[in-house]
């Protein structure tokens, strides 16, 4: 529903408001900065095309850019589709925020837990999750079922309270 | 042999800990983003793509400057507001929780009226969020009793898309909540936003 009165808003600000999370959302799915920014790029792009003529929204966005990642890794022959993906050097912005979030120690140590600790499917369910999609939302998304997204999550948060233990007493 | 560090002890945090470090590292990225990122760059490369030219901005701002940041929170805003109009339509189901989403909508317009005129402070501001979020709220629990009612089906088809405008609304707030506090230098939990005053 969302959608329908999106689709009257004008891609200028639809595109300034979704950008900077639809980039951490592909970062946050396994992919280094200058990539998440092309993948985003890129759907941004097809939101262009279809706009005004499509249903247009949050979901939408995170919907097409996780299958250009995909496209993506699998074009770069990845063994499986959602696996960490090499460091890319050719967008400006991409390896400036790489380089910040290097200096991150808590962000770093986040990323990693996240992109190197949680099995592809866990790692998908979370971003969707991360970014204030339900349960429910998710499952509808990924044509999953809700408990299959329930399970995920929470193996995921298992994980990730072992792997970022040692990050939480050093944080505090 | 060889161990994982975190399986030495089976030390574990807790899931709240787990949440806090996570919205930390998303804040951190959200913060390195908006410096780096080149919207307008972005938007000039994807209408080029179409023969077109960007449509010209209301205020001429330095990307990443403080007019920029204004100007991102106010049309995301902006999107808000075109949204809860939209779900407040008179004639439509559920004509208490319209009312609350009608209320959501004025507040954001005082929030963006605040923000483009800069004579909004901090604490009026975490005021009317704190009001939209408490009418979003609101809406949200009529529209969940009122599913509950041996309705039509048609009917309870439209309740259920307002629920998830609310629910999408809500999340979308969560996110303006950050920007808004970006703008005015604090770094605070949005959960401490004043209490709500009607």
């Amino acid at each position: 529903m969302l959608s329908e009165t999106v689709a009257n808003v004008d891609f200028v600000a639809f595109y300034d408001a979704e950008r900077g999370s639809l980039v951490r959302f592909v970062m946050f799915l396994g992919a280094d900065a200058g990539t998440a920014e092309d993948i985003a790029q890129t759907t941004f792009m097809r939101a262009f095309e279809a706009w005004n003529t499509s249903r247009l929204n949050r979901a939408w966005l995170r919907k097409v850019a996780q299958n250009e990642y995909f496209m993506h890794c699998r074009a770069a022959a990845r063994e499986t589709s959602l696996d960490a993906d090499p460091r890319r050097a050719d967008r400006l912005a991409g390896v400036s925020a790489a380089a910040a979030v290097e200096q991150q120690a808590v962000t770093r140590e986040v990323l990693a837990a996240v992109i190197t600790g949680l099995p592809p499917k866990q790692r998908q369910v979370m971003a969707w999750h991360w970014d204030g999609f339900s349960d429910v939302e998710i499952a509808a998304e990924l044509g999953d079922s809700v408990v299959a997204v329930r399970k995920n999550r929470n193996r995921a948060m298992k994980n990730l309270r072992q792997s970022l233990a040692h990050v939480g007493k050093e944080g505090k | 042999m060889s161990r994982r560090p975190w399986r030495m002890g089976a030390t574990r945090i807790t899931a709240d800990e787990v949440t806090t470090l996570v919205a930390r590292a998303r804040d951190d990225i959200a913060g390195i983003l908006n410096d780096v990122l080149d919207n307008e760059a972005g938007l000039a490369q994807i209408y080029a793509a179409y023969g077109q030219q960007p449509p010209p901005k209301t205020a001429a701002a330095a990307p990443g400057g403080e007019d920029s940041q204004v100007g991102a929170v106010c049309d995301r805003i902006a999107m808000l507001e075109t949204a809860l109009a939209q779900a407040a339509k008179p004639g439509g189901p559920s004509m208490r929780a319209a009312m609350y989403l009608e209320m959501a909508r004025g507040f954001l317009f005082e929030l963006r009226s605040g923000l483009t005129s800069r004579d909004l402070s901090a604490g009026d501001a975490f005021r009317l969020l704190g009001n939209v979020r408490h009418d979003l709220q609101e809406a949200d629990r009529m529209l969940r009793s009122e599913q509950r009612l041996p309705l039509p089906p048609p009917v309870l088809a439209g309740i259920g898309e307002k629920r998830e405008l609310t629910s999408e609304m809500t999340g979308q707030l969560a996110a303006l909540d950050k920007q808004v506090m970006r703008l005015f230098g604090h770094s605070d939990d949005p959960t401490a936003a004043p209490a709500p005053h009607h």
